[in-house]
């Protein structure tokens, strides 16, 4: 049997755990360390702590935040796709993960952030690479979010720009690999349908033969009650046009969910990016006085902490003399505080 | 001045039928890149050059310089054998253009012998987003062309400026060549299809750099490389070899490897031998594993990097 490697993309709280974790059942190696479970994902996220904490550590370098509604997120984190220090680290775990394991599963909702990078990592260590997009409706995501997350400041609407700019990007990022696109409710609903659709899609045979006990063991993980949040457009305080906007996307992502060929064109989703990159620009555009004015506290409060600190005065003619006689690359090397505590004993 | 006139350009000899008349692309748009390849006589680098930047790129438009060896016949034909005929666009430029170094600097930059008209020409029938820069000798590798596929959506949300740095591959044989590992200055290749990114004329040759605030990608080294063949002329697009070590430090680098290589003299430092499994091309065996046999020969030391491919 060859290498493969399968990436759960998708929007977190779409039941991208409990897909991960139903593979990682059928013969699917996840990673350890895992993430332990919580009150937020009571069976398990099915997440490796390493890949976590990679793309936490990337996003915060690229300043990205998990579900960024910024188009202009994706060329930042395109630069990282492109570091050759990140790939190889990437390239070099992923080998020692395939140690003992042909298949390997791949979640972080994070992931979709990366997918470019970890796509060429699979390829270069010979392994067919496989990407399955969790879908559910973006009004419930939000909700779930709002519910579970409640502790990170984000507004719905920030939420609900968030999907639409991570799904949209999402399944151009996929478009022309090999995908496949599954509804978290048909999952919670009959999960061997669902998975025999994958197996047969992305050819991978070996899902459907696992041995009896490891489908017990898949099935015992769905339970119905893990669709928490059933909610729908008048639960959110979202803009209308947004809300239009997301609505056509999700109707356009269930089309590819049910007929795979459907978005070989990818037309009508390129359309809806354009719209939103427009629409996201004209957004910016109406908040740029609170831009501004949060610019214009954050300056402030940066030059009264910078007024606060001793200045060195170079200008002192004995701390001259002395900065003469060391040679520039050892000054750069000397910190700031040691040059402050020399300048106070000369004067 | 209205928007239209910016968008024509004329030239100071009067030939309208070569006006510039630019397609700039100012809204939001999911149109990816153009390859805009300037040739002349590149019949022997095509067959390796053409088909990547075809795959990878949403449109190619191939702008032949006075070729006399068949070029832009082979192109179709190229184009044709992929199945990617609708992706190119081949267009003629019947005019000298002054060579790069004090041919160029006595040229003006508003006539059809300058090569600054003619770049500006040639990118002016860019219809996409961005335009990339693409040379006729330029060989992508497969994981190259998935990072154009890729980069077209990751900058469709920004204004965004491509540099590269390629290495140079010297063509000795079917089946031997040799990798200069040594990393050369990143320069830009791609940008946005709009009215700020035209090309001005420099000293030595037409200068295109990233605007202000432009997000600046650079693509890694194992993207491409760029092919010299030993048994041809490979300066000939210079007026003279006399390069300025402080803007042309990549040329004379190349200048003395190929003059090294083809005077069989010792192996230059940083310079790999390549030789060809089986019936490969070495260009095409280079192609398929340039990213792992470049990481290869950089993590090897000196002795082993230079017997990488027995000599």
């Amino acid at each position: 049997m060859g290498r493969d490697l399968m990436l759960v993309a998708g929007s977190g709280r779409s039941g991208t755990s409990l897909f991960a974790s139903i593979v990682g059942n059928l013969g699917f190696y996840v990673p350890r360390p895992q993430v332990q479970s919580d009150d937020t994902n009571p069976r398990g996220f099915g997440e490796p702590q390493w890949v976590v904490d990679k793309h936490s550590e990337l996003l915060r370098q690229a300043n990205v935040q998990a579900s960024d509604a910024r188009p202009s997120a994706w060329a930042d984190t395109a630069k990282l796709c492109l570091d050759e220090r990140a790939g190889n680290e990437i390239r070099t775990w992923l080998e020692e993960q395939f140690t003992g394991h042909d298949q390997v599963v791949i979640k972080d909702p994070r992931l979709l952030w990366f997918l470019p990078l970890w796509s060429r990592a699979g390829e270069e260590l010979g392994a067919d690479v496989s990407v399955v997009t969790m879908l559910r409706h973006p009004a419930e995501v939000v909700r779930s979010k709002s519910y579970w997350y409640s502790n990170m400041p984000l507004t719905e609407s920030n939420r609900l720009a968030g999907w639409v700019n991570t799904m949209l990007f999402t399944e151009r990022a996929t478009r022309g690999h090999r995908r496949i696109f599954v509804r978290f409710e048909d999952l919670l609903e009959d999960w061997t349908q669902q998975v025999a659709r994958v197996s047969a899609q992305l050819d991978i045979p070996s899902l459907v033969n696992a041995r009896a006990r490891q489908q017990a063991a898949a099935d015992s993980l769905v339970d119905r009650s893990l669709h928490r949040s059933k909610a729908g457009w008048g639960d959110l305080d979202v803009p209308g046009e947004l809300m239009h906007l997301a609505e056509r996307v999700w109707e356009e992502l269930l089309k590819l969910s049910e007929d795979a060929l459907y978005g070989d064109s990818g037309d009508h989703l390129d359309r809806l990016r354009e719209e939103y990159i427009s629409y996201y620009r004209y957004a910016e555009q109406v908040a740029q006085s609170s831009i501004l004015a949060e610019n214009r506290k954050f300056r402030r409060s940066r030059r009264s902490s910078t007024s606060a600190r001793p200045s060195v005065r170079p200008a002192d003619p004995m701390i001259l003399k002395v900065r003469r006689f060391v040679p520039p690359e050892i000054r750069d090397r000397i910190p700031l505080r040691v040059k402050r505590a020399v300048a106070e004993l000369l004067r | 001045m209205p928007e239209e006139s910016l968008q024509e350009w004329e030239n100071r000899e009067g030939i309208e039928e070569y006006n510039i008349h630019w397609n700039w692309v100012t809204e939001p748009s999911t149109s990816g890149f153009t390859a805009v390849l300037r040739v002349k006589n590149e019949a022997r680098s095509l067959p390796f050059v053409l088909p990547g930047v075809l795959r990878s790129t949403e449109r190619v438009i191939l702008v032949d310089n006075l070729s006399t060896d068949g070029t832009p016949q082979l192109a179709r034909k190229i184009a044709t054998e992929e199945g990617l005929e609708e992706k190119l666009e081949v267009l003629s430029y019947p005019f000298e253009v002054s060579r790069c170094g004090p041919e160029h600097l006595a040229t003006y930059p508003d006539s059809v012998h300058s090569l600054t008209y003619f770049y500006n020409w040639s990118f002016s029938h860019v219809r996409t987003r961005y335009a990339l820069k693409w040379d006729g000798d330029m060989v992508l590798t497969p994981q190259g062309e998935q990072v154009l596929q890729d980069l077209a959506w990751q900058l469709e949300g920004i204004d965004g400026a491509l540099v590269i740095s390629r290495s140079p591959v010297y063509v000795e044989s079917s089946r031997v060549a040799y990798l200069d590992t040594m990393q050369g200055k990143a320069e830009p290749w791609g940008w946005r299809n709009s009215p700020s990114y035209t090309f001005s004329k420099a000293f030595d040759w037409e200068l295109r750099l990233p605007e202000p605030g432009d997000l600046i990608v650079k693509l890694p080294d194992f993207v491409c490389f760029e092919l010299k063949w030993l048994d041809e002329e490979e300066f000939s697009h210079w007026s003279h070899p006399n390069f300025k070590p402080t803007i042309n430090a990549r040329k004379q680098r190349e200048w003395e490897v190929f003059h090294s290589l083809r005077e069989d003299a010792t192996l230059p430092e940083g310079v790999v031998r390549v030789e060809s499994p089986g019936n490969a091309h070495v260009i095409e065996h280079l192609r398929r594993d340039y990213a792992s046999l470049r990481r290869k020969a950089i993590s090897l030391g000196r002795e082993e990097a230079i017997s990488l491919g027995g000599r």
